[in-house]
């Protein structure tokens, strides 16, 4: 068993992980969630985030298609892995076909490109809120 | 009955790719069969046909992801590898939303598409052993007395005979027989192997 919190109880529901080594859009999207009434946990790198879960389940996660450390699509994989549920919206390089369709492939709900990041939160407010 | 060879649809309007692909196809032994719009190949569709379809995303008329909604909304269940000179990120994320296998973009290598190919083949392949052995499972399942369909329902919710027998008001031995006849019907070799038919059948509740 790995060392994570798979208890239903320990998600919380209005907690929105970030995972993206951009500190600045971190914390640009921290101001937007918030104000969207989401709690909001922010990470440089995948392997943050992962050391993250035996604490706290997120509602949702978003993340950068290319950490430092993994690639998003990876992170997918490991999340699957661990028999972890967790609705996943990832911010791809504007164009970057190729790494929206690996990470559809590995079940992310959608992937939006960086400049339309902000803007798409609206649209996804009910998965942010884990509603 | 015996299955028909699986075969790569090709659907693009531009006569030059439709050539290289089927060269490209035959060279590997994949039998190959192009149209040269959706609407064609909606023409000629066969739902019976195994295989899968390499769908150009931009066409005069109907465009690939009408065609794929088409064919969802006609419960077809043939494999997409959507492939297109000029994708954006929006447009790959609809069509493999909307379940397409992948999305790729010109110009890609030969290998890649074959390697895509294949694994929406094998992909198609799975779906239709499935609905064989799901039709199988409802095929027994219609064989079954209203007696023994009812002991079947109460069997694999996990009742006991004595129980059964008397939610059913008849003797435990009169269940013990409906029961042997139910496992016989249905081929089951135990018990666990008769509740995951009938989850498989979707038959539950």
């Amino acid at each position: 068993m790995q060392p994570v919190a798979t208890d239903p109880y320990s998600r919380s529901a209005s907690l929105v992980a970030v995972v993206d080594a951009d500190a600045a859009l971190c914390q640009r999207l921290r101001a937007r969630l918030e104000a969207l009434g989401a709690e909001v946990d922010a990470h440089a790198s995948a392997n943050a985030f992962l050391a993250s879960l035996a604490a706290r389940l997120p509602a949702c996660l978003i993340a950068d298609a290319t950490l430092p450390d993994w690639s998003a699509a990876e992170l997918l994989a490991e999340l699957q892995r661990r028999g972890l549920d967790i609705p996943t919206l990832v911010m791809a390089a504007s164009g970057d076909v190729r790494t929206a369709v690996a990470v559809l492939r590995h079940g992310a709900l959608d992937c939006i490109e960086k400049p339309f990041i902000e803007r798409a939160l609206a649209t996804h407010v009910a998965v942010l809120l884990g509603h | 009955m015996k299955e028909k060879p699986a075969t790569v649809f090709v659907v693009d309007d531009d006569d030059a790719v439709r050539t290289s692909l089927r060269l490209l196809l035959k060279s590997v032994g994949l039998p190959v069969e192009t149209h040269a719009s959706a609407q064609a190949f909606l023409d000629a569709y066969d739902p019976e046909r195994a295989g899968c379809l390499v769908l150009d995303i931009r066409m005069p008329g109907m465009s690939g992801l009408e065609l794929q909604q088409r064919l969802t909304e006609m419960h077809a269940i043939l494999p997409i590898v959507f492939i297109t000179g000029h994708g954006d990120v929006p447009m790959a994320v609809e069509a493999m939303q909307h379940g397409a296998v992948d999305f790729i973009q010109k110009p890609f290598r030969d290998q890649d598409l074959i390697d895509r190919i294949n694994q929406a083949l094998e992909k198609d392949n799975a779906n239709r052993a499935g609905l064989r052995e799901r039709d199988a499972i409802l095929r027994r399942m219609q064989q079954l007395t209203p007696r023994e369909r009812e002991v079947l329902d109460l069997v694999t919710k996990g009742k006991a005979n004595k129980v059964i027998a008397g939610d059913l008001g008849v003797s435990q031995r009169t269940v013990e027989i409906h029961r042997a006849r139910v496992m016989e019907k249905m081929a089951a070799s135990s018990l666990a192997h008769l509740v995951r038919m009938v989850i498989e059948a979707g038959a539950t509740g």
